[in-house]
């Protein structure tokens, strides 16, 4: 079974606050709680929301399509999110399915929060 | 005209037809084993040799083909990988859905991916189940 750790904390970086989420594991199509996650956090309305992923060991499309969400949403109401410091494996998923042109990639949180 | 038939589909050799394939894997898959299909996968292309993208590749493509027969087709199917003189050659069938109706192969971002990162897939698609296999030419792309 694919396990996936998705955690949510807020705090405060040198430009103004910030929300990070955490995934540590696998994200794939039956990992739910990224989508969830996600979706609760932005209904927060952050202004910078950060997807740490160098604890995340691999990503699906499934997995992909959920941030691609949450990015779209933060954007309509004015707010950001970016991808903190993504394994190499990650790193070659967001290549091939082009989310890096797409989506801000950081190499730590404070680069973002900037 | 002796095209490969309806569709405008590559013509990939099946099992039966290339006699030189070594089986490299052979795994019945569900939506609990995709982690598992997902190490196997690995193990195998880490003992090609592969380099560290070109392996990535090969274990999101049939992470994503396994995920699309979870998901749109019978809910699980198999992986059958071999290594052929084409190059490393990954097929992944279903029984087909419940529902009767063959399931979207075509669509998706999965789908994408697949096509963006192999050299030939070919897709085989009707209400008895779903084939779909893609070869890994032996240049790096």
């Amino acid at each position: 079974v694919t396990e996936l750790t998705v955690t949510a904390s807020e705090e405060v970086g040198p430009g103004g606050p910030r929300t990070v989420v955490r995934l540590v594991g696998e994200a794939d199509l039956t990992t739910p709680a990224l989508g969830d996650v996600l979706q609760a956090e932005c209904a927060k309305r952050p202004r910078l929301l950060l997807v740490d992923a160098s604890r995340l060991a691999f990503i699906d499309s499934a997995a992909i399509h959920e941030i691609v969400r949450a990015h779209r949403t933060l954007r309509a109401s004015g707010s950001r999110l970016a991808l903190i410091s993504p394994t190499p494996a990650v790193a070659r998923v967001l290549e091939l399915s082009g989310l890096d042109t797409v989506i801000p990639v950081h190499a730590s949180a404070d680069e973002a929060g900037a | 005209m002796s095209g490969p038939g309806p569709g405008r589909l590559a013509r990939v050799s099946g099992p039966s037809e290339a006699s030189s394939a070594r089986t490299l894997c052979d795994e019945a898959f569900d939506a609990a084993s995709l982690h598992s299909l997902r190490d196997r996968v690995a193990a195998c292309v880490t003992a090609l040799g592969l380099a560290e993208d070109r392996a990535m590749s090969v274990i999101l493509v049939v992470h994503e083909l396994a995920a699309n027969a979870v998901r749109h087709g019978a809910g699980s199917g198999r992986l059958l990988m071999q290594a052929t003189t084409e190059g490393l050659r990954c097929q992944v069938s279903d029984s087909g859905p419940a529902s009767g109706q063959p399931w979207p192969v075509r669509q998706g971002h999965g789908l994408w991916i697949v096509r963006k990162a192999v050299d030939t897939v070919t897709v085989q698609s009707g209400p008895g189940g779903s084939l779909v296999a893609v070869v890994f030419g032996a240049t790096p792309s």
